[in-house]
Formats: structure tokens, sequence, C-alpha cells
């Protein structure tokens, strides 16, 4: 047995907590932080003191909070805090490197938080970097994505109309959410008309910048047990986290039709969770569209379609929320919003109330086995993770 | 050892300005001036016009030589490595860099002339351009233009003699080298012409042997029409033997000016022929060229319209180059990088031959350390793009259109496109040199794709483009 086969049914999720996504002028990352790890405290029926160890996924250092920061704002000093940078993985990495923690049994109880502040940049869109290698130049992170749209269309015969569908069912499932930064629903020809961005993707094509932040208590699958949760338990069927160049567009084995970060990442996690036929075996997704385009080739990815025929199942209502394979019943990044560090952890907790029957107003149904999954940077890094009822 | 002129390149932003006052502000509109987009400077002209000046010869060139005179507000010395890297030049090659003044071409040919003398198998490349931006020392309407000339100890046109003299005159002590034809043909011709030119000519033309009755075709490169047929009655030269090219304001391009004079001798030149060019300003410089060969061209005409034709016009406007920042580069980073960036130098594995651009240390494929460095080309096809608004956090209304593209030795790489070219999947395109940012004060240079052919149907930016005129 691999080690990563380890996790599958030793990890179990035992709270999950979420502030509202939006624009939180009002409150600091520490404020945040607080603000979603007292919730998952609470939710897993344990206190602060009893977290033997801590994650904390955040992307721009422009928040400042590392582990130290995560320690004060939570007061868990004398506990080894880790940060966990990954791109717009961050949250989801910390997750699975906390889950690795208690596989391989060196803690009971640990916390993992994602966060990010970004209203405090003044920059339209996300604050720019300072890029490790500055010779091969980047387009803006729309832009990044619009080249595979581009791709897309030239290849598949896509469409802006294609795209904007993406973002109406989204939109649709985010006015449902309490907690979505955007909550209410777009016809299509809001979405067909919006300013372009980065062609060809407008802007109900592109989700916002968010303030935000999430939390998940994981315990092990025995000390779950001793936590007498009155929600149906939830276990770690896999985590994984893949890898792929940071530079696609100096790449030319970089086809633009979809992320090879994603396909392994999934590959890898059907087969730590035993999954043979994902399209059958996965009830519903939470998945990273971080623009329209990102969902259709996650599906894609993520083998629950073949080659070229993602907008197909959007456009015959196969991933409403109230279809065969929902996706992104939340809003998604799209509607939800994108706090960068935090969206990891914002799908775990989304995907966690969704099989425990608890996303009042927006609940799928037979929900017995639900996939998060993230994306960071161009595709540099993806993660995978799967959960299922006990 | 004999100097000879063996080819010239000429490049010309297809930008059209009426004044530099229209022109500085960015504000660009059809008129009869070329103006640089706002990511070109002098440097970026002086770089293209050398790469139309060596592109297509039998065999690599092997420049000793530069001689570099560099006319525009945003040139900074210090890029100095930009041309030898941008170029693929050797590094120890001898550099002269002469500060823009009237007299600066043909002092630039002289010193040439003079160094190449010294290494038997050197070549020498010339390099002046006109930024074409209202300066302090370049007041007039200018065109923006680049002229490059390789000199070699073989060519078409021999280079019998080049001299300068001297003479700093109350009437040019107030200035600092003004390359205003206007200006000189008012205060400073006049003295040049009651004496000194006269008598420098004859000196200049008797170390080629012969003398001012053989004149084949004369200028006063930096003169009006009306000077230099003054010029030539003081040589006792017939009109005919008098260079009149129609001088259109495009050709009215600073320092760069003598120099487009001198394409037009060149051309006009018969097999055997003597040239007499010359310019005043502080002093005389002339340069006396015999034809052995004709001209083979391109012409001046077919370069100027090959250059009017290889962009669309600029646009009308654009948010202030002021507020713009270069976020993406951080200075030390670029410099360290610069070499692979500008000589375009890709990696290729030995092992497997997957490329890298810039060359990768390792093969991320096979894990190969054996890398070999190979320098790409400059031809390529537009795989994917986008018409990108959002620029150094800001949202642009207009844009900037960015592409993927694959050089043709396998090479991909990430470039904007320049001119507001139409971009579309398939597209030929050619790397063109370019500022990095829209900032003049910013000095990175990067290549940026030159859309070369047009759209069969509308794209994505054209339909923005009727979307937002609707």
């Amino acid at each position: 047995m691999s080690a990563r086969a380890w996790v599958n049914g030793r990890v179990a999720v035992a709270g999950v907590g979420c502030t509202t996504f939006g624009e939180r002028w009002r409150l600091g990352p520490a404020d945040l932080l607080r603000e979603a790890a007292a919730e998952a405290l609470n939710d897993a029926g344990v206190d602060r003191k009893d977290i033997e160890a801590a994650w904390i996924g955040n992307y721009y250092s422009t928040s400042g909070v590392g582990g130290a920061s995560m320690a004060d704002a939570l007061g868990i000093h004398q506990i080894p805090i880790t940060r966990v940078e990954n791109y717009c993985a961050s949250g989801m990495d910390a997750f699975r490197n906390a889950c690795f923690a208690i596989a391989a049994g060196a803690y009971d109880l640990v916390l993992v938080c994602g966060v990010e502040k970004l209203s405090d940049n003044p920059a339209t869109g996300l604050p720019p970097i300072i890029p490790m290698d500055p010779a091969r130049m980047r387009p803006s992170s729309p832009g990044l994505f619009a080249l595979a749209a581009t791709r897309a269309f030239h290849v598949w015969g896509w469409s802006e109309e294609d795209l904007a569908r993406v973002a109406v069912k989204n939109h649709k499932n985010g006015a449902r959410h309490p907690k979505a930064h955007f909550r209410r629903e777009i016809s299509m020809d809001e979405a067909m008309q919006a300013p372009s961005i980065s062609s060809p993707l407008r802007r109900f094509d592109c989700c916002p910048t968010s303030d935000g932040a999430s939390a998940i208590v994981l315990a092990s699958a025995a000390a779950a047990k001793r936590l007498h949760s009155p929600h149906p338990g939830v276990l770690v069927s896999a985590c994984e986290t893949v890898t792929a160049t940071a530079y696609p567009q100096f790449d030319q084995a970089s086809t633009y039709l979809g992320f090879p970060a994603t396909v392994e990442a999934a590959k890898r996690a059907y087969r730590t969770a035993g999954i043979s036929d994902p399209r059958k075996e996965i009830d519903f997704l939470e998945c990273h569209d971080c623009f329209t385009i990102t969902e259709l080739l996650n599906m894609q990815d993520l083998q629950l379609c073949e080659s070229g025929t993602a907008v197909d199942l959007v456009k015959g209502g196969l991933t409403a929320s109230d279809g065969e394979l929902p996706v992104n019943p939340s809003g998604g990044l799209k509607s939800f919003g994108h706090p960068v560090g935090a969206t990891g952890c914002r799908m775990i907790f989304e995907v966690t109330m969704q099989l425990q029957g608890r996303a009042l107003g927006h609940q799928v149904t037979s929900a017995e086995r639900g996939l998060a999954h993230t994306l960071g940077g161009p595709g540099a890094v993806a993660s995978v993770v799967i959960l299922e009822l006990a | 050892m004999v100097t000879k002129i063996r080819s010239i390149g000429l490049y010309l932003p297809c930008g059209r300005s009426d004044s530099p006052q229209v022109n500085q502000s960015g504000q660009q509109t059809k008129g009869a001036l070329a103006s640089c987009d706002e990511d070109e400077d002098a440097l970026t002209l002086g770089v293209e016009a050398a790469r139309r000046c060596l592109n297509g010869l039998d065999s690599p060139p092997k420049i000793q030589v530069l001689i570099l005179v560099l006319e525009g507000q945003s040139h900074q010395p210090s890029s100095l490595g930009v041309i030898i890297d941008a170029l693929d030049l050797d590094q120890g090659v001898s550099v002269l860099h002469i500060v823009p003044s009237a007299r600066a071409p043909h002092q630039a040919i002289e010193a040439a002339a003079l160094m190449m003398s010294r290494q038997p198998t050197s070549q020498g490349l010339l390099i002046a351009s006109h930024d074409g931006r209202a300066s302090a020392s370049s007041p007039g309407g200018n065109s923006a233009i680049g002229v490059a000339i390789l000199l070699d100890h073989q060519g078409y046109a021999r280079i019998e003699a080049a001299r300068s003299w001297s003479e700093v005159s109350p009437a040019s002590s107030n200035h600092q080298g003004v390359a205003d034809p206007q200006w000189y043909s008012r205060v400073e011709l006049e003295s040049a012409l009651d004496g000194s030119l006269q008598e420098f000519c004859r000196q200049v033309v008797a170390e080629t042997g012969t003398n001012v009755d053989d004149i084949e075709l004369f200028s006063l490169g930096n003169a009006s029409p009306t000077a230099c047929l003054k010029a030539g009655r003081a040589l006792s030269l017939l009109r005919d033997q008098v260079y009149l090219e129609s001088h259109t304001e495009l050709l009215q391009a600073g320092t760069v000016t003598p120099l487009l004079r001198l394409i037009g001798l060149l051309e006009k030149g018969t097999e055997g022929g003597h040239l007499l060019l010359t310019t005043v300003g502080d002093g005389v410089s002339a340069v006396a060229i015999i034809m052995e060969a004709p001209f083979p061209g391109p012409r001046l005409a077919q370069q100027l319209e090959a250059s009017s034709l290889s962009g669309a016009p600029t646009r009308s406007s654009r948010p202030s180059s002021a507020a713009r920042s270069s976020s993406d580069f951080n200075a030390l980073q670029y410099w360290r990088d610069s070499k692979a960036i500008l000589r375009r130098t890709s990696g290729e594995c030995a092992q497997c031959h997957k490329r890298s651009y810039p060359p990768s240390t390792l093969c991320v494929r096979c894990g190969s350390e054996e890398i070999i460095h190979k320098r790409s080309g400059d031809a390529g096809t537009v795989y994917t793009f986008t018409q990108d608004h959002i620029e150094d956090g800001t949202y642009d209304d207009t844009g900037t259109a960015r592409c993927v593209i694959d050089l043709e030795d396998g090479t991909r790489m990430f470039t904007s496109v320049v001119n507001d070219g139409v971009a579309y999947v398939g597209a030929k395109v050619r790397l063109v040199l370019r500022k990095a940012s829209r900032n003049t004060s910013e000095t990175p240079y990067v290549w940026k794709s030159e859309i070369l052919s047009s759209s069969e149907s509308p794209t994505i930016q054209e339909q923005e483009k009727h979307s937002r005129e609707r």
C-alpha cells in the first residue's frame, strides 16, 4: 500500500467553518481567520487548546500571514503551525499535508485554515507578483486562461455562449448560498454583453477577488468517533497535489486544451479512493472555476466527460445543482468568490456540508461522495480531494 | 585597407503624425511624419534597421566595429549591451558612440573607415536613428527612422575619403549640434559657403586623385534643395550634378537625414561614378565615394513603402504612459537574464531534443543535463492569443494583443503584439525588438510579435473594435 493510500479511511473531517466571502472591508486577515476557525472548532465540538498542530494556506504575502500570525490570531501558541503557499491550491495543499500528518499517526486533532485579504490590494484583479524568471513574460490572470479559451474555440468550436452558460449556472447556484460573494442570478444577455476582460473572456467569465477565510478540523478516524458529532461522519478518501510547469506559455508541450496537473492529480486520487468510473462514482463536485473556461476544461481533465464535450454537459443541464452531476453547487469561485488561499478549504467545507445534508437551500440530492478540486497559477499545480460519508 | 558599403537597412515605424508635439503627447493621427509607438525608441529603431541591413547576407557578418549615432529622449548609453545582444554580435566588438549632431553620420563613416583600416578582416556596422520626438537638439519637425550601413572590405561603393573639419563659430556656440536643416540653411550655411565648404571639398576630392569636375553627384546632406544648389554653384557644379531628390517630410529625420541623402546618391550613381556628400554644422564633413557596381537595392522608395506596410496605424489614444509601471520587471533579474532574452537563446536537450526558452539547466522531460544553447530565428506562428485589457493592475479600454507563438525551430514564446496587429491562430509573425513597457523611464527590452498577414475572418479583436464603434 502506498503512503498516500494510508489516508483513505484514516482521516475524518470533524468540523468545518467558513466566513462569508466578499469585500470584508472592516476585517483584517486575523479577524477572518478567527471567524472561520471559531466556526470550525465549534462545529467539531473541540476547544482550541485541543489542537495539536495547524496548517495555513495563504498565497499573497501582502496579507502578512504566517504560522505565528495564525498562532496570534487564534491563541494557539506552542504548537507547530506551517504556512503552505502553492498558488490557488494553497489551502487544499495545506489540507493534504494535515491529512498525511494524521494518517501517519503524528497527531489526532489538527486545524487547517485558508485565508486571503484581497480588498486591501488597490490593483484591478490579483496583486502583481515578482516572478522568479522575468525573462518569461506573463499575461494577466484572465489573460492566461483566455489563451486556453481561444484554443478551445479554435479546436472544438466552443463559443462565448458556451462560456456564458457556465457563468449563468454558477450565479444561479451562488444566489442561494448565504455565504457567497455574489448572490444574484444573471441572464445570458448580461453575460454575453459584459465588457471584455481578456478576449474571449468577459466580465462574467471571471471570478471576483474576494476576502475570506475557511477552516477545517481534521481528526483521526478513531478520535473522530470520540467527538460524538451529531452529523454524519465524513472521511477523506484521497488527497493529491501534482505540480506542472509555471510557464505553459513557453512550453511547446502545452496544448491549452486542459491542465496536465489536474489530469495526474485526478488519476492518483481515483486510484487511492478506488474509483474506476468517476462519472458514475462521483456524486457532485466543487471545481476550480476561476474562469468559465477553466470549469469546462476541468470537467474533461477530471475524466467526467470526453475531450471537447464539456459544453454539452452544461448545455444539457447535467451540471446544474439539480442535474445528474452537479458542478459547483455553491456557486463556485465564479459566484461564491475567490480569496485565493481560502478557496481550497472552502470547497472542502462545501463538500462536507453537502455530504452531511446541511447545505440548506442549495442541497444536492443523493450525495455520498464528493470531489473538490483547485487549480493553481497557469495550471502550475492542481489538488484533488475526495470525501465520502463514513 | 579599402572600406566599402556592402548593404544598407532602413526602418521606418508605421505610425504617422503631423507634428512632434502631437507625437510627444501620444495622440497619434495620420500625418506626414513617421512616429514611434510608445514602446519604440532610438535604440529599437536602430536595431530594427540593423536587422534589415544584415538580413539576407550570404554569410553571417563578423562585425568588429560598431558605430552608433542614436538620437532620442529615451535612449540611455547604458543600453549598449542590448544592441550587441539583440544583433548577436561578438562581445569583443569595438564600439564607438557618437553624440548626435549635424555632422555625426559622416563623422561615423570617417571613424569606421579609420578603425576598419587597421583590421583587414573586420566588418563595421554603422547604426543611426532618430526617435522623431521633439527635443532641445531637434526642435523642428522630424520623422522617426533608423538606418544601418554595413561596411566591409567588399561591396558596391568604395569610400575613397572621409574627412571632418571643425569650426566653432559664434553662431553655432549657442546650440548643441542642432540637426535642423532649416536652421543651417539660414545661418551657418552662408558662412560655410563663403569659403570653408568649397575649400574643404576640393581638398577631399583631391585626396581621391581627382577634382570636382569629375563629381557625378553632389549633395549637402543636411540642407534644403535651395542650399544644395547654392553649394553646387560655389563648387562650379552643373545643376545635374547636384542631388535634389524630393525631400519629403518622411525623410527629414534629424541626425539621420544625411544618411538618407547618401542612400539617394548611391541609388542614382552609375558604375564608376564619383559621389561627394557633405554636411555643415560646427564645421564641415565630406565623404567621397566611388561606385564600383550598380546599387543593389532595395531602393529607398521600396524600403519606405515596405516599412509603411509593416503594421497597422498606431492607435488614436492610449492611457498616459506616465501612469504605467513595469511591475512585472525587476531590473536586477532582467539584466541577469538579458543575454538569454535578447540573443533569443533557447536550449535543446541533447538526448530528447526538447526545447526550452530561456535555456534550462536540465531537461524537464528526460532529466539530461546536456543542454545545447542555440539562437532561435525570428519567424513564427501564433498558437493562441488574447486581447488583454488588464495591464499592470489597471483596466485598459483598448487592450493589448498577446500571443503564444511557435518559432520555426520549435521554441515557444509568449509575446505582446505590436502596432495593434490583429492576431489569430495560425498567423505568421516576425519578432521585433521593443521596450518591455511603454514607460519611457524603464529600459528593459524584449522581443514582441509583428503580425505579418491579415486574418481572413473577423477575429475577436475586430469584433471588439466593431462593438466599440457601435
